[in-house]
């Protein structure tokens, strides 16, 4: 009999893996946290290969975080006589320490997400459908675009630039 | 492009062997509390009931010191005034319907709570609830008039208005909180009643300062329930802490009869009504459930009197008694009127009962004139106190503040 235990045991640190490339490491507890308060509860609806959708799950808890943060940050700004709070800041990502890293942060959410399930994650298109909540040839065609932008990202991130007027007079 | 996919595989910035997940708790067995309870007091009898009950006292003993359990707990019972500010975050499925965020602070069983909800990222005032001796004043948005109603015994809800931290305090004396994990704490909270149905709720805790971070309520077939606690702290009872404790005064039209007083000085300084006003003063009051000693003569046949979030003008002239209220807000702005704006001929019968085109308007403390207008033209009218007779106007009037 399957229990919350074991699928902890199984995918727990893959879950706090896939929060930590998204957020801070505290709001990445949090999330996994979350995540398998959701599994004790829908037990039953865990499917035998659970990870893509743990995944899917803490997806969306993240996405919930960060409306909540956005959210939270307006009503601190609104409440300003109550003090300012410094969980509204903005959590950073992964640092984008690296021409690719900084092509990939460029991109959008949609192009970044199905870049790191496939790459970061290791999922299959079928697997990263069920993070993404839509069909495997729509994960075909969305990684397609995906990479083609990111090659193009990190064209534009290690192209020199010219010397402008300024420090061609240095010279 | 699959060398693209290949670099970025191997600037994958966390490896999952290497990250730190905390081991899942299995459950651990019923506190030994209330077993050891019963044990001590068959064995020893009532000469050892005092050191039993000194020894089970929640958190006190070595072995349930070591629990989260009973480190959160001793962190959220101590002596003086609990405050707290928590966020709320109500949801069904992935639809978040409804956020609120939560002030308070209690007492000895006085309490005082604001919840503000957000609507398009801003706050509003929705619910001012007090609580002393038993009974609860709330006053709603809704109606904006403060009710008096006997005060609710807590339930299984720890959602409900309160101390949100009452629930935990509940379940940790029951011995019904079980760990899930090194920060989580859960409890089943069966509903007192068919209305309240079962909860379940998770209690996360900060490991380092055992305080709440936050929890989760559950229901079968229901919301999900996450509370943030922004604040939970608790404060000596002395002159600092109740400084603190005003930024829970309330922003909304007050809710006793002092406010209306603070800003009208004829109410401070002014003279009880006397004769036939006087009379019309105690008759309106006693309808209106006023206070008719806080009434005072505002200009002859005319009274102002305070209201339960507001203020009324009463007068008794001759062309008959009569009462207009409304709320200190719109008072504070445009003053509070009574009387025929328009200049225009009257009827035969206002001649009988001789009613005179005009206002009479009580204005608040700080107001030097009025400036109106008739056919196009304004014209300036000094203030003396709180009281003004306008002959003439076509409607429009703007306060003069110094």
């Amino acid at each position: 009999m399957r229990t919350v235990e074991g699928i902890y045991r199984a995918h727990a640190r893959h879950v706090l893996a896939y929060a930590l490339r998204r957020t801070e490491a505290a709001t990445a507890d949090d999330v996994v946290s979350e995540v398998f308060v959701i599994v004790e509860r829908r037990l039953a609806d865990v499917p035998v290969d659970a990870r893509p959708w743990l995944y899917g799950v803490a997806r969306r808890v993240l996405a919930n975080q960060r409306r909540s943060d956005s959210r939270r940050a307006a009503l601190q700004a609104a409440l300003g006589v109550l003090g300012r709070d410094p969980a509204a800041v903005p959590a950073p990502e992964f640092e984008a320490d690296t021409p690719l890293l900084a092509a990939l942060a460029a991109l959008r959410p949609d192009d970044r997400e199905v870049l790191m399930l496939t790459a970061w994650e290791g999922l299959a298109a079928r697997d990263a459908a069920t993070v993404l909540g839509c069909s495997t040839a729509a994960v075909h065609t969305r990684l397609h675009r995906a990479r083609a932008r990111l090659q193009a990202e990190l064209g534009r991130q290690t192209e020199p630039t010219l010397p402008t007027a300024a420090t061609r007079a240095a010279r | 492009m699959i060398d693209l996919l290949e670099d970025l595989r191997d600037a994958n910035p966390i490896d999952p062997d290497t990250v730190d997940v905390p081991p899942y708790a299995r459950r651990a067995r019923q506190p030994a509390k209330r077993r050891a309870w019963r044990l001590t007091l068959a064995a020893t009898g009532a000469a050892l009931l005092i050191v039993a009950a000194v020894a089970l006292i929640p958190g006190r003993t070595a072995k349930h010191n070591d629990t989260l359990a009973a480190r959160a707990y001793a962190a959220v019972t101590k002596p003086g005034v609990v405050h707290w500010r928590t966020a709320l975050r109500t949801h069904v499925g992935n639809q978040g319907n409804t956020q609120m965020v939560t002030e308070g602070w209690s007492h000895s069983g006085v309490t005082h709570i604001l919840m503000w909800e957000l609507y398009n990222h801003k706050p509003h005032l929705k619910l001012d609830l007090r609580t002393a001796n038993g009974r609860t004043t709330t006053w709603s948005e809704a109606d904006e008039h403060p009710r008096q109603s006997k005060a609710v015994p807590a339930g299984s809800d720890p959602n409900r208005l309160g101390d949100p931290m009452a629930t935990f305090r509940r379940a940790y004396k029951a011995g019904k909180l079980t760990p899930l994990g090194p920060n989580r704490l859960k409890v089943d909270l069966p509903g007192r009643s068919d209305d309240e149905g079962d909860f379940t709720a998770y209690y996360d805790i900060d490991p380092k300062t055992s305080r709440p971070v936050r929890y989760v309520t559950t229901q079968p077939g229901g919301p999900t329930t996450t509370v943030r606690f922004r604040i939970y702290e608790t404060l000596p009872f002395n002159a600092t802490t109740r400084a603190k404790l005003r930024l829970l005064d309330h922003p909304a039209p007050a809710s006793d009869s002092t406010t209306a007083t603070a800003h009208f000085a004829v109410l401070r300084q002014g003279t009880a009504p006397a004769g036939k006003l006087g009379v019309a003063v105690k008759r309106i009051a006693r309808s209106n459930h006023l206070d008719a000693s806080a009434a005072r003569k505002l200009a002859p046949g005319i009274a102002l009197i305070p209201s339960h979030d507001g203020v009324c003008l009463i007068t008794a002239l001759a062309s008959g008694t009569g009462s207009s209220c409304t709320g200190l807000t719109h008072a504070l702005k445009r003053g509070l009127a009574m009387g025929v704006p328009n200049p225009a001929p009257l009827p035969k019968s206002a001649r009988i009962t001789g009613l005179k085109a005009g206002i009479d308007l009580a204005v608040p403390d700080g107001v030097i004139a009025i400036k109106t207008r008739f056919h196009g033209r304004w014209t300036r009218h000094p203030v003396h106190g709180n009281f003004i007779h306008l002959p003439r106007f076509s409607g429009q009037y703007i306060f003069i503040r110094p």
